[in-house]
């Protein structure tokens, strides 16, 4: 197997040289973030998908400009977009978890399995669902709030007015659970 | 079964488990584009976009979540942080010079809470009027044009004032036709401090279907 160290033609900081250790700090920065958002069964493949995403970026970066020098975010920017697209990769060869499928699955298996499990996912999808029935600008605010975004952050990332978005969170949430109460989904 | 309070952590979680196994949509955005609207790089339009994707796409939200944590490890002008490297000397009098001359300016610009008249959303659907920059609470009359299909408007308001923020009651409008107007009863704004950004939000049903909706803000007197 190709160790990075090894891969590293271009890999070079904003003054040109080589900086194998600070590819190796990025590649520690992707493996720990896989490590922390993915589930189980992909954090299992993380040194792989890590691996992959790096070993194209150095061959893109060598072939579209072979010896100059690229700063530091353009190594993180680029491993992201060839993480994201091998995680993808991995996600759709799954044979069964078509989204719809998985939640038919999860309504109508009759396997014995864990009831907490069942219960959660059965939340789970209800969440989703009556997520999606949000009108537009509430969905979009609350898919925020949801990931953890102040109404500050989420103002940026829309180019909305703080009120607007708090506003907007406020509402979505309170459709979101008379949504989620009509279909009595419990606590 | 128990109705549901449904905290946001309960809600977030709730998300997560049924996260696994999802798999990424044919019209999924590509990376760039997830990265771009993490950092606020976006339009307000692609960014809409994307994040109204993220809302049906569990593959795409944890796609976030990671370039979110990577976005996070690179500085504002696309260097990354990772090395830990140093900045001239330079740099940090030129930031500190900037400051000083950007202070001022942001200073004079005017303050949030005395918006001109705006209507927010698309040009399709709902097209609200904006009254006048601001209303007296007797003469807060909405109009509108609203899209065929609709069948009733609900009508959300709410006001803000300096950190006050309050609702008043939903109302439920009948469609009579395409051009729409509807004057807010005084003694529904009676309670309303004067100087207050008034919002309203307009969705468009037909049945429980949301059609459109749009929000208007305007100082209220």
């Amino acid at each position: 197997m190709k160790t990075l160290s090894s891969k590293t033609p271009s890999s070079s900081n904003s003054d040109g040289s080589s900086h194998p250790e600070e590819l190796e700090r990025l590649r520690c920065v992707l493996l720990a973030s896989i490590r922390r958002r993915c589930p189980a069964w992909l954090v299992d493949q993380s040194e792989d998908i890590v691996h992959e995403a790096m070993t194209r970026v150095l061959e893109h970066t060598a072939k579209a400009a072979p010896g100059e020098p690229v700063g530091a975010g353009y190594w993180m920017r680029a491993a992201h977009n060839e993480m994201v697209s091998e995680i993808r990769k991995r996600r759709s060869s799954l044979e069964l978890s078509v989204v719809g499928e998985e939640r038919d699955e999860a309504w109508h298996s009759s396997e014995p399995g864990p009831e907490r499990l069942f219960l959660s996912r059965q939340k789970g999808w209800a969440v989703f669902h009556c997520l999606q029935g949000l009108a537009g600008p509430r969905k979009q605010a609350v898919t925020l709030y949801l990931r953890g975004y102040t109404a500050k952050d989420s103002g940026e990332i829309l180019s909305w007015p703080v009120r607007r978005v708090q506003n907007l969170v406020f509402r979505g949430l309170r459709d979101l659970r008379s949504c989620l109460n009509r279909n009595e989904v419990e606590r | 079964m128990s109705k549901a309070r449904l905290e946001p952590e309960a809600l977030r979680q709730a998300l997560g488990e049924i996260a696994e196994h999802a798999r990424p949509r044919p019209d999924c955005p590509p990376p760039g584009e997830i990265w771009a609207a993490v950092r606020g790089d976006l339009a307000r339009r692609d960014a809409e976009r994307v994040v109204d994707h993220l809302a049906g796409c569990l593959a795409c939200a944890e796609a976030w979540d990671l370039t979110r944590d990577l976005a996070s490890e690179v500085g504002s002008d696309g260097e990354s942080t990772v090395a830990g490297r140093s900045w001239p000397i330079w740099l940090g009098a030129a930031a500190v010079l900037l400051l000083v001359l950007a202070v001022p300016r942001f200073e004079r610009q005017p303050a949030f809470d005395s918006p001109p008249p705006t209507q927010r959303g698309g040009s399709d659907g709902i097209v609200l009027t904006p009254p006048s920059e601001t209303v007296l609470r007797t003469e807060c009359l909405l109009t509108w044009r609203g899209p065929e299909q609709a069948q009733t408007y609900a009508l959300e308001l709410s006001w803000a004032f300096e950190d006050d923020f309050a609702e008043l009651p939903r109302v439920e409008i009948p469609a009579t036709g395409i051009e729409m107007s509807y004057l807010v009863p005084a003694e529904i704004l009676a309670e309303v401090p004067t100087g207050a950004r008034l919002i309203a939000s307009l969705q468009a049903l037909r049945g429980e279907e949301v059609l459109d909706e749009k929000q208007l803000t305007v100082l209220l007197e």
